[in-house]
């Protein structure tokens, strides 16, 4: 818009449309796909986790019985070349399509006043099999960052692996990390590339810090553009409390995972949880104690 | 109905659970509301003269500091902004409601203007069909309704108050209906459509907006078609004009 403007001071345009003076930010605000609450109750051992996959539809809570659909997302939306993030960009690597992706908001700020102080959160993003076999092929991909981010404008990029440079837009989202948790993962390079996950500890700061933000999208790394394509997936969220306060606790093995609950995984390097240590495409790959 | 209820008076009716399925949590879905664009006014825009701000479907902006990725302004529905088919429970028989998912949200930032020393602005918004490549898009019966406030948060709920109803309890508390000083808009209401007049092809709403201080001077614009046909609801194009000027514009 600028440049239009200083275009038009240097003599260059002459439009029959007015100067626009007043400045257009187009995309404000970031609709999230849905968002989830939890409550104490949810976070017991024993409780389900959440689920949702593309095509569900679910009810606004107050809005009359109108339901709302899951939507599908990209085969390429976690990582694009075409994204073009903007100059200092990190070499070698690759921005995911913020616009493409799916975006969810996992609520636990109302945790902290129940009287708890840790959680331990596992989020997975599947392929998921729907209606149309064109669109049940997801290489799934996810990243987590703490906080949540409605405010400001929607870029097209956004670092799916936590990428320094450039500047991040969503000021207010801060990578969720650990010594065990590398906060974000593909499924590409995974054995049938069906599940990606990430898992780790979550200390609980006080409502408006108890917020993960998660985006979900494919990681095809299509030789051609004209390959991408919507594709259906499905999002697990388990939270669960991760201590009772009893005696006992986590016992952490060499690896620096927890006993019981996961397992090192030297092909991602970083802790996976048992029961994906389990699934077919990950068996005899973990170290358990 | 939550979906907590949709579940257990699923598992109470007696229908087996999908395996893998089952749901912790509250799920809102479509959480957070973005605005098909921002417009920021500065004083010197506010100026006798100064062009009004103009967008229309199709037309593509960059957005500041995302390296000249473009983002484009969308189309509305023939029928977002009044449509039977969304009336909400508890709703005012006597009016229509909007579709909240297919009318478009507009951010008008007044924001700067008090802090650079003006009291209130006239603000004219006007919305007109738009002629664009698809001759089947481009009969639209132009509506508009104005609130004053900003509201990024919560869940868009499908159905808006276009006619400014007060029932049911509308979803977007950060909005208010009161937007213009009383007895210096024309209409008074700041809602439009473009239904009843002859070349059904314009609307618009004009009153004198008084500036409180930064937070509170944001207007928020939907705008939407009202065909009246929902037999033959389809995408239109539209253009957005809106003019912010310190000096009341000739009528």
């Amino acid at each position: 818009m600028k440049r239009i403007i200083t275009a038009l001071a240097l003599g260059l345009v002459c439009a029959a449309t007015p100067a626009e003076a007043v400045e257009i930010v187009p995309g404000d605000g970031i609709t999230y796909a849905a968002k989830f609450v939890f409550q104490k109750k949810d976070t017991k051992a024993g409780a389900s986790a959440l689920s949702v996959y593309s095509g569900q539809t679910i009810d606004t809570p107050g809005d009359g019985g109108s339901p709302a659909s899951i939507p599908t997302t990209k085969s390429m939306a976690w990582c694009d070349p075409a994204t073009n993030p903007p100059a200092g960009a990190v070499p070698g690597t690759c921005y995911g399509w913020a616009m493409h992706s799916k975006w969810f908001l996992i609520d636990l700020s109302g945790l902290k006043a129940q009287g708890l102080s840790k959680l331990n959160v596992t989020i997975n993003a599947k392929r998921y099999i729907g209606s149309d076999p064109a669109k049940s092929d997801l290489i799934p991909a996810l990243t987590v960052w703490r906080g949540n981010q409605t405010q400001g404008p929607l870029m097209h990029w956004y670092p799916s692996q936590f990428q320094a440079t450039p500047p991040f837009w969503g000021w207010l989202l801060t990578p969720w990390t650990s010594k065990t948790n590398p906060g974000y993962m593909s499924a590409y390079g995974v054995g049938p590339q069906t599940v990606a996950s990430v898992s780790g500890p979550l200390t609980l700061k006080g409502r408006k810090e108890d917020w993960l933000t998660v985006a979900v999208g494919g990681d095809a790394k299509h030789g051609d553009a004209s390959q991408k394509h919507d594709v259906y997936f499905q999002l697990e969220v388990d939270v669960k409390q991760a201590s009772s306060g009893g005696g006992g606790g986590q016992v952490i093995d060499p690896n620096g995972c927890v006993v019981g609950k996961t397992c090192w995984h030297p092909p991602m390097s970083h802790c996976m949880n048992v029961d994906l240590c389990n699934l077919p495409q990950y068996l005899g790959q973990c170290q358990c104690y | 109905m939550t979906f907590r209820k949709l579940l257990t008076s699923m598992t109470a009716a007696g229908f087996a659970a999908t395996a893998g399925n089952a749901l912790a949590g509250d799920i809102y879905p479509s959480y957070g509301i973005q605005y098909a664009a921002k417009l920021i006014f500065d004083k010197k825009d506010t100026k006798t003269g100064a062009a009004a701000a103009s967008l229309h479907s199709g037309q593509a902006f960059d957005t500041p500091n995302d390296d000249g990725n473009a983002t484009m302004i969308p189309q509305t529905k023939s029928m977002a902004w009044c449509d039977p088919a969304v009336t909400p429970a508890g709703y005012e028989h006597n009016g229509c409601y909007g579709w909240g998912m297919n009318a478009n949200w507009y951010l008008i930032d007044l924001s700067k203007l008090k802090g650079q020393g003006l009291n209130a602005v006239w603000v004219t918004v006007s919305v007109e069909r738009y002629a664009g490549s698809d001759p089947t898009n481009n009969d639209m019966i132009p509506a508009l309704t104005v609130y004053r406030g900003n509201q990024t948060l919560g869940p868009q709920m499908h159905w808006f108050p276009s006619e400014l109803q007060g029932m049911p309890e509308f979803w977007g508390w950060l909005l208010q209906r009161e937007v213009f000083v009383p007895g210096k808009a024309d209409p008074m209401f700041s809602y439009d459509s473009a239904y009843a007049t002859p070349a059904q092809n314009f609307a618009s709403v004009m009153g004198k907006f008084k500036l409180k201080g930064g937070t509170q001077d944001y207007l928020t614009v939907a705008v939407g078609g009202d065909a009246k046909d929902p037999n033959t609801k389809h995408n239109v194009n539209y253009q957005l004009t809106v003019d912010v000027k310190q000096k009341q514009p000739a009528q």
